[in-house]
């Protein structure tokens, strides 16, 4: 080895070696020496491969997902009552080829009144990744209409302990859907992203008592009721120099009726109608204000032989909440409107939430309910919740 | 009948297509990103919908998950989820132990990036371009009591290593994410920020 090779072998040496003390490099003169150090790169290259195995295999396993529990104190005509009580365990699996294939599932756990443990599938979906602008999943998925349900429900997210009134089960907010739905996002110049979702699926159905349509139900039906399908989807841009993200949705189709009386199931279902959505929704942010709000409308058409008429489902929530410079308090403020055909619900929630970790969060907040029409049926509540998202 | 036929078609069409539009577009296994982009995508986009993950909650190998998933709700692009990802997976090692010996003719590597240049690229989607913060926690530098009033020493090692501001649910991480960045372009992003703010 020629005394320049010498050289250029020590300087490369190093810059390489990390587990070598200065002793040892200062002293590394020789062939020897050099040989020692060169073995030792070596085995540390060796151990740097295997450490990296773990970081992108073919085949990855994954869960996140978010949970929470609560306490209630609820105020009513009837005097008040309290209870503590656990919310949703929702844990996401996700099992992903490359970033060709992902197979996810959200299943939800949750306790009832009886103490009896419930499980849900609120969506299992396998995607398929076709390029940098689209991927197809197909499954029961959230509904990609409007953006509450589908982005803002979890409780680690929602800054709130409750939901806005009308995006709960039953709601005007279409919950979710079974079929294939086309999603992604593509740049518009230079400063505008822009999103996208397309479905097509099983669609909704109506809840029927009689004659009376009682409720919008979109669980995510594993049948299509009425034999036809359901199709719409949701634009969103989203402005980053702005903070601002927009979204409107819409979508088609019919739904079948079944009897409040009996569960949904293709032998209960009958009598189709039309039906349509329509939806809008914001988020802007400034500093430490973050405002976003939404409107959602379903309208269920009248019965073709005229014994059951028509029924829109609307609710609209504005949300404001401020996070304090240099804290891990936040306030919140929100005023949501349900009017369905019973009835218009007003629900305002104030709270403070103390975010001990980015995806720890202890809110508390104070709410109030009122009904337009059963007067008697409103109620103020107190809720305290413990979510954590995973 | 015709009907079904017409259906089996439709489906055998669209299948084609996505066929075709998946190999001219398939994405590259391992991941690779720019984590300066990814530094401004993960704080652009995040808090549209959550509070900011700090990178450290997760490992590498977690984080290709979870971006594989926000990708899907989100509806980010490819080159966006990658770009974040590589930021991410960049910003959440922790500090080298490893002290280089002081060789007596040794000279410290030159740096090839202005200080500005380096703001640009690697501090501006977190401390924003009027130096105020853009996200929760980022201090502001134009005020005159504020984190730019502790010495160069101090902020030269919190600048290498990272460091944690009270009260943010988030950590600056080592270099800002950027591992490419060495001790002189250190120093003369923090000349910038002296002069600039």
């Amino acid at each position: 080895m020629s005394i320049s090779k010498h050289a250029l072998v020590k300087t490369a040496l190093s810059l390489a070696i990390a587990s070598a003390t200065p002793s040892q490099l200062l002293a590394a003169t020789s062939d020897q020496e050099i040989e020692a150090l060169w073995q030792t790169v070596e085995q540390l290259e060796q151990k740097v491969a295997e450490a990296e195995e773990w970081k992108s295999p073919n085949t990855l396993i994954h869960m996140a997902g978010y949970a929470d529990v609560n306490y209630t104190n609820v105020d009513t005509a009837d005097g008040t009552k309290s209870s503590f009580s656990t919310g949703a365990f929702a844990p996401i699996f996700h099992y992903q080829y490359q970033d060709k294939v992902m197979l996810e599932t959200e299943i939800a756990f949750t306790i009832n009144e009886a103490g009896e443990t419930e499980v849900e599938i609120e969506y299992f979906t396998i995607d398929y990744f076709m390029n940098d602008n689209a991927a197809i999943a197909m499954g029961k998925f959230l509904s990609p209409l409007g953006q509450f349900r589908q982005n803002f429900h979890p409780s680690w997210i929602n800054k709130l302990p409750s939901a806005p009134i009308g995006f709960g089960h039953g709601g005007a907010a279409p919950i979710a859907d079974v079929g294939i739905q086309v999603r992604g996002g593509f740049k518009i110049g230079g400063s505008i992203n822009a999103n996208y979702a397309a479905y097509t699926g099983n669609g909704v159905a109506a809840e029927m008592n009689g004659n009376e349509l009682e409720e919008a139900h979109s669980p995510g039906f594993n049948i299509d009721g009425d034999n036809g399908k359901n199709y719409g989807g949701r634009f969103g841009l989203f402005i980053p120099n702005a903070k601002l993200d927009v979204g409107v949705s819409w979508a088609t189709g019919k739904a079948a009726e079944f009897e409040e009386a009996s569960p949904a199931s293709n032998s209960s279902f009958e009598n189709k109608r039309n039906w349509d959505f329509i939806g809008a929704d914001f988020v802007w942010h400034l500093g430490g204000l973050d405002v976003r709000g939404e409107y959602v409308k379903q309208s269920y058409g009248a019965r073709a032989d005229g014994t059951s008429g028509a029924a829109d489902f609307d609710a609209t929530y504005l949300q404001a909440a401020y996070r304090f410079p240099s804290s891990k308090w936040e306030a919140v403020l929100r005023s949501s409107t349900y009017n369905n055909p019973e009835d218009t619900l007003d629900r305002t929630t104030a709270g403070v939430n103390y975010i001990f970790a980015s995806n720890i969060i202890g809110k508390v907040a104070y709410e109030t309910n009122d009904r337009k029409i059963n007067k008697s049926m409103a109620e103020d509540k107190v809720l305290v919740q413990m979510a954590y998202g995973f | 009948m015709k009907n079904l036929k017409k259906k089996t078609y439709a489906l055998m069409a669209t299948a084609g297509l996505l066929l075709v539009s998946s190999q001219a577009f398939a994405g590259d296994w391992p991941p690779t990103g720019d984590a300066a982009k990814g530094a401004k995508a993960w704080a652009d986009n995040c808090v549209r919908c959550h509070n900011l993950r700090d990178s450290k909650e997760l490992r590498d190998d977690q984080w290709v998950g979870t971006m594989l998933h926000m990708r899907m709700r989100a509806g980010l692009t490819g080159q966006d989820t990658r770009d974040i990802l590589s930021f991410l997976q960049a910003s959440n090692t922790r500090p080298s132990t490893f002290v280089r010996p002081t060789l007596s003719n040794a000279k410290e590597a030159p740096s090839s990036l202005s200080g500005a240049d380096v703001y640009a690229s690697t501090c501006i989607a977190c401390h924003g371009a009027d130096g105020k913060g853009t996200v929760p926690g980022a201090p502001d530098f134009t005020d005159k009591n504020g984190r730019l009033s502790k010495t160069d020493e101090h902020l030269l090692k919190s600048l290498s290593n990272g460091m944690q501001s009270p009260g943010s649910p988030m950590a600056m991480p080592a270099k800002g994410g950027n591992s490419s960045l060495n001790n002189a372009d250190l120093k003369n992003v923090l000349e910038y920020l002296r002069k600039t703010f």
